[in-house]
């Protein structure tokens, strides 16, 4: 190939391959792209600069190199990472060695390849639409490395391969609905392990945060099916911790490993019912309402301490139809055993805290008013919620409770139920999230991480288990408004305004209802989604054998109505304005029973016409008279045309002759 | 004399010619359609006939002005004018001319027959034999006459207007379909209707009018009109329209044979002059179709009872324009 076309060639290939890596750096050792670098700069130095190309023995050695180097720093060459790094580096060096187009062919067949990896590895809708716009790239540097004419301009080739793909999107569809998949994981290569993110933990230690994070990643959606409940009553249950060291909380083991048993949940008669659609975390949590009743299946069980989990930790978006009973009474009755459980709390730490309860509880109250009591206090006393408080030392809860008093939820959870417990009455602290924010797009409600709330249940005689939520004396915007709320409360009085998030909040929400729409529709389309559009189309029974016909007849269909439109040569044959315009004004006169006859040329059907109707006499053989001189006659141009065009357009002949 | 104002405001009408060409040509009509009465149509056939470098055939019973209308085209057009009447003992010779023995320069001399004429009018042709019919024939091909082993060229431009009975009156001999093809056009010129016949009755004689009339143009101009019928341009659509005609002569079942490609570039060549004739700068399907009964009727042999202009009408009416 002539040099500076086969240069412009290789800047295409190398363009493609930048841009089908860049999705892999995050996970790339930073080798790997410095190779890559290296050898496309090399090879772009032997087109244009006469550079020499490595002798054969080396590539081989450099080959082997980076095949150790990939095993050295995965320790394996299976899986998604090490599998998409092996093919970067096989690219690089076999940039060194293209010579002949085919050469250049199998590397963007390798960059296909990765711009596939590239999906498997993340799965948004922004690297969703970079992948498909890779792809289009590859597509074009495809026709450019294959013509055997020079390349053509960026633009036509770009239009071109547009052109292309925009064909086969057809084919995708159908591929895409009809291709019958496996139920489980679409993508199970084990690769959600690294990316499934939780702002929960599985116990608390208040005194050891001085900073929350607040993640804005989002934890869960949730749908109701009615209407939704008040921001105030979306206590979603993740964990109970029961066991308290003094400083830390924690799940008591096996205890919170039993599972519900007959006949300890109530009914309360405020049944509600909603789906959620949970982002992968790794673990078994399940996000209700406060209180999920019963199991779902058999995937997920009921917890004695009323939370839901699923069997298998969850490794990939999922979403669950589940019911709650926002009144349902837990435990009327609570056994000996368990009653001192949850009273226990280790000697010798807090005493002060102990103090307290116990001298409350001296006061002659009642196990209702110790707690409004409590709560009160919580209130008057100056508490404040911050996100920012201080560390807190060998007592914990009696620094927060008498020096420090500043804290979030997981503080006041940890303090609150403490007291409760030294007090006599048994208390545990319940993780998970509270509020959400409703996207009016979509119908769901947002959980974000930020979200996450840490609360009490307190044990009383007769009613069982109830919910109390210190942080809602101590900051009720919390609790109503969600923790924007309560920091802008607290903001506002810092002097900070919180007006430009107002407008952030929209774009966020319209992202969000897009980024559903991707998840649910698109990388949530499952083999259960299959089976409904299967269901939907009355198609039940034998499902992969009705995928497999269904396929076949679309694809099928497909190939017929593509060989029919090349056969007719129609794809690329425009229709003549001319005719088409002449074709319109027959329509109309044939509306009115004027039908042009076999063997009639335009302007003796106008003479006819205005034979018939007089009126329309001028008009009918005047453009008669100029469409015939415009197709017969040479030396006709488009304006012309344009304006015949426009002229018949003006021409609306009526139905009825005009009264005379 | 009637000379249509090209400059006029409805020269941009689709009839009214725009060049020199068609200038000259509505000229032409005009003189002849003042001579010829109620004949207009066939008139004008008969001088796009002329322009295409065709040969016309009438065929029609004596008297209804055919010999009137070849001598208004000679005399119109500036021609030189020969008449020839075939008859059952015609020979080759009397058309074509004799080689005579000249004793004052001890020498055989060829002396030219009547058809060493710009236009011939070869009257009743079918009343000669074949023989001669084939000698009048192959000199119209070949553009010239050979005697002695001499060629001797005919006269430019050179046509030929020859007349026919009907060939079920008595003592006609039929002219082959193959000789028939020689003709561009074949025509019919029919009675004329009452109120023509009746300006016929009551004008001046005819042969008065003829005799006064002066030429309009003269050979060369026609020769140039000639040359220009070629270029008149054909689009594609038309074309098609054509090749369909032709598709659909040679399919039907209504004719026992279609026409042939001499028959097609016939109908191109006669369209174009109609085209020429009417000031069109390119072949309009009228054009086609108000040449095609006239170039077909000879050609096509119908299958069942059409005669005549009926046979184009046919083909005319299963073909739709494009």
């Amino acid at each position: 190939m002539a040099n500076a076309e086969g240069t412009r060639r290789l800047l295409w290939v190398t363009g493609v391959l930048a841009a089908a890596t860049l999705p892999h750096l995050g996970h790339l050792p930073g080798w790997v792209p410095l190779l890559l670098g290296v050898c496309v700069l090399w090879r772009l130095g032997v087109s244009s600069h006469g550079l020499r190309v490595p002798p054969g023995w080396l590539r081989i050695l450099l080959a082997f190199l980076c095949f150790l180097g990939v095993l050295a720093t995965y320790r394996t060459i299976n899986g998604l990472h090490p599998g998409s790094a092996l093919l970067v580096v096989m690219m690089a060096l076999k940039l060194l060695e293209t010579q002949r187009s085919r050469d250049l062919v199998v590397l963007l067949l390798i960059a296909y390849f990765l711009i596939f990896a590239g999906f498997l590895n993340n799965q948004s809708l922004i690297w969703g639409g970079y992948l498909l716009a890779v792809a289009w790239l590859t597509t074009a540097a495809l026709q450019q490395a294959t013509r055997s004419a020079p390349p053509l301009p960026a633009r036509q080739v770009l239009a071109l391969s547009g052109r292309l793909l925009v064909g086969a999107m057809p084919v995708m569809v159908i591929l895409f609905m009809l291709f019958p998949r496996l139920p489980g994981p679409l993508w199970g290569i084990g690769l959600t392990e690294s990316s499934a993110t939780s702002g929960l933990s599985e116990e608390m230690s208040p005194g050891d945060i001085t900073e929350l994070g607040l993640s804005e990643e989002i934890a869960f959606r949730a749908r109701f099916e009615d209407t939704a409940p008040h921001a105030s009553q979306l206590y979603w249950r993740a964990l109970v911790l029961d066991d308290f060291n003094g400083r830390t909380w924690r799940r008591s083991r096996p205890r919170s490993q039993l599972p519900l048993r007959d006949g300890q949940l109530e009914a309360g008669g405020a049944e509600i019912a909603y789906e959620i659609v949970m982002e992968p975390h790794g673990r078994h949590w399940v996000f209700a309402l406060d209180v999920p009743r019963g199991a779902v299946s058999e995937e997920v069980v009921q917890g004695a301490d009323l939370r839901l989990a699923t069997v298998r930790p969850l490794t990939e978006r999922r979403s669950l139809a589940l019911v709650s009973d926002l009144q349902a009474r837990a435990d009327r009755t609570l056994a000996a055993r368990d009653r001192e459980h949850y009273l226990q709390l280790p000697a010798g730490r807090n005493p002060r805290t102990r103090e307290l309860a116990e001298s409350l509880r001296a006061d002659g109250l009642d196990d209702t008013q110790l707690i409004a009591t409590l709560l009160q206090r919580f209130r008057d006393e100056p508490f404040y919620y911050t996100l920012l408080p201080p560390a807190l030392g060998a007592h914990p809860v009696d620094e927060f409770l008498f020096e420090t008093r500043e804290g979030f939820c997981e503080h006041y959870a940890s303090a609150f139920a403490m007291l409760l417990r030294a007090a006599g009455i048994p208390a545990r602290v319940v993780l998970g999230y509270q509020g959400g924010e409703y996207n009016p797009l979509t119908g769901y409600h947002l959980v974000r991480q930020s979200d996450a709330h840490a609360w009490n249940e307190v044990w009383l005689p007769e009613t069982g288990w109830q919910r109390v939520d210190p942080v809602a004396a101590v900051a009720p915007y919390r609790v109503s408004q969600g923790l924007l709320g309560a920091m802008r409360a607290g903001e506002a009085r810092a002097g900070r305004g919180a007006g430009s998030l107002r407008w952030r909040r929209q774009a966020a929400l319209v992202w969000d209802a897009a980024n559903t729409l991707w998840n649910t529709r698109v990388v949530g389309y499952d083999d259960g989604s299959q089976r409904r559009l299967l269901e939907r189309l009355g198609l039940d029974g034998d499902y992969a054998r009705a995928l497999v016909i269904l396929l076949a007849l679309g694809l099928g269909g497909f190939l017929v109505i593509l060989a029919l439109l090349l056969g007719r040569g129609l794809l690329p044959a425009r229709r003549d304005p001319l005719v088409a315009a002449w074709a319109r004004l027959r329509a109309r006169l044939a509306r009115l029973g004027l039908h042009q006859r076999v063997g009639e040329t335009p302007v003796s059907f106008a003479e006819r016409v205005g034979r018939e109707r007089p009126e329309l006499a001028a008009e009918a053989t005047g453009l008669a008279r100029r469409y015939q001189r415009l197709r017969y006659e040479p030396g006709s141009n488009p304006e012309q045309i344009r304006r015949f065009v426009e002229q018949v357009r003006r021409f609306r002949p009526r139905r009825w002759r005009p009264a005379r | 004399m009637l000379h249509p104002r090209v400059d006029s405001p409805a020269a941009a009408a689709l009839d009214i010619p725009d060049d020199a060409h068609a200038q000259t040509c509505s000229r032409i009509l005009a003189a002849l359609d003042a001579i010829i009465l109620g004949k207009g149509h066939e008139m004008r056939l008969a001088v796009a006939c002329l322009l295409a470098q065709g040969h016309l055939l009438i065929e029609d019973l004596p008297g209804v002005g055919k010999t009137t209308l070849a001598h208004a085209l000679a005399r119109v057009l500036g021609l030189g004018f020969q008449r020839v009447q075939f008859t059952s003992d015609l020979l080759p010779a009397d058309i074509l001319g004799v080689s005579v023995y000249r004793s004052d320069r001890a020498r055989f001399e060829f002396q030219p027959g009547p058809i060493f004429a710009q236009l011939v009018l070869a009257d009743e042709i079918n009343r000669a034999t074949p023989k001669t019919q084939s000698a009048l024939l192959e000199a119209m091909e070949e553009q010239q006459v050979t005697a002695d082993g001499v060629s001797h060229p005919l006269p430019t431009p050179f046509y030929v207007v020859a007349t026919r009975n009907p060939s079920e009156q008595a003592g006609t001999f039929a002219l082959p379909e193959s000789q028939l093809d020689r003709f561009l056009m074949q025509i019919h010129l029919g009675y004329p209707d009452a109120a023509q016949e009746r300006a016929l009755l009551t004008g001046v004689d005819r042969r008065t009018l003829l005799a006064s009339q002066q030429p309009l143009i003269d050979a060369e101009m026609l020769l140039a009109m000639q040359r220009a019928v070629p270029d008149v341009h054909v689009s594609e659509a038309l074309l098609d329209y054509l090749q369909a005609l032709l598709a659909h002569s040679r399919e039907s079942r209504d004719f026992v044979a279609g026409l042939s490609p001499r028959g097609g570039l016939a109908l191109l060549r006669a369209a174009q002059a109609w085209a020429l004739l009417h000031g069109h700068s390119g072949v309009h399907p009228d054009d086609l179709q108000a040449v095609l009964p006239a170039v077909v009727s000879h050609r096509l042999v119908p299958r069942g009872t059409l005669a005549g202009s009926d046979i184009g009408a046919a083909l005319l009416e299963a073909v739709p324009v494009p």
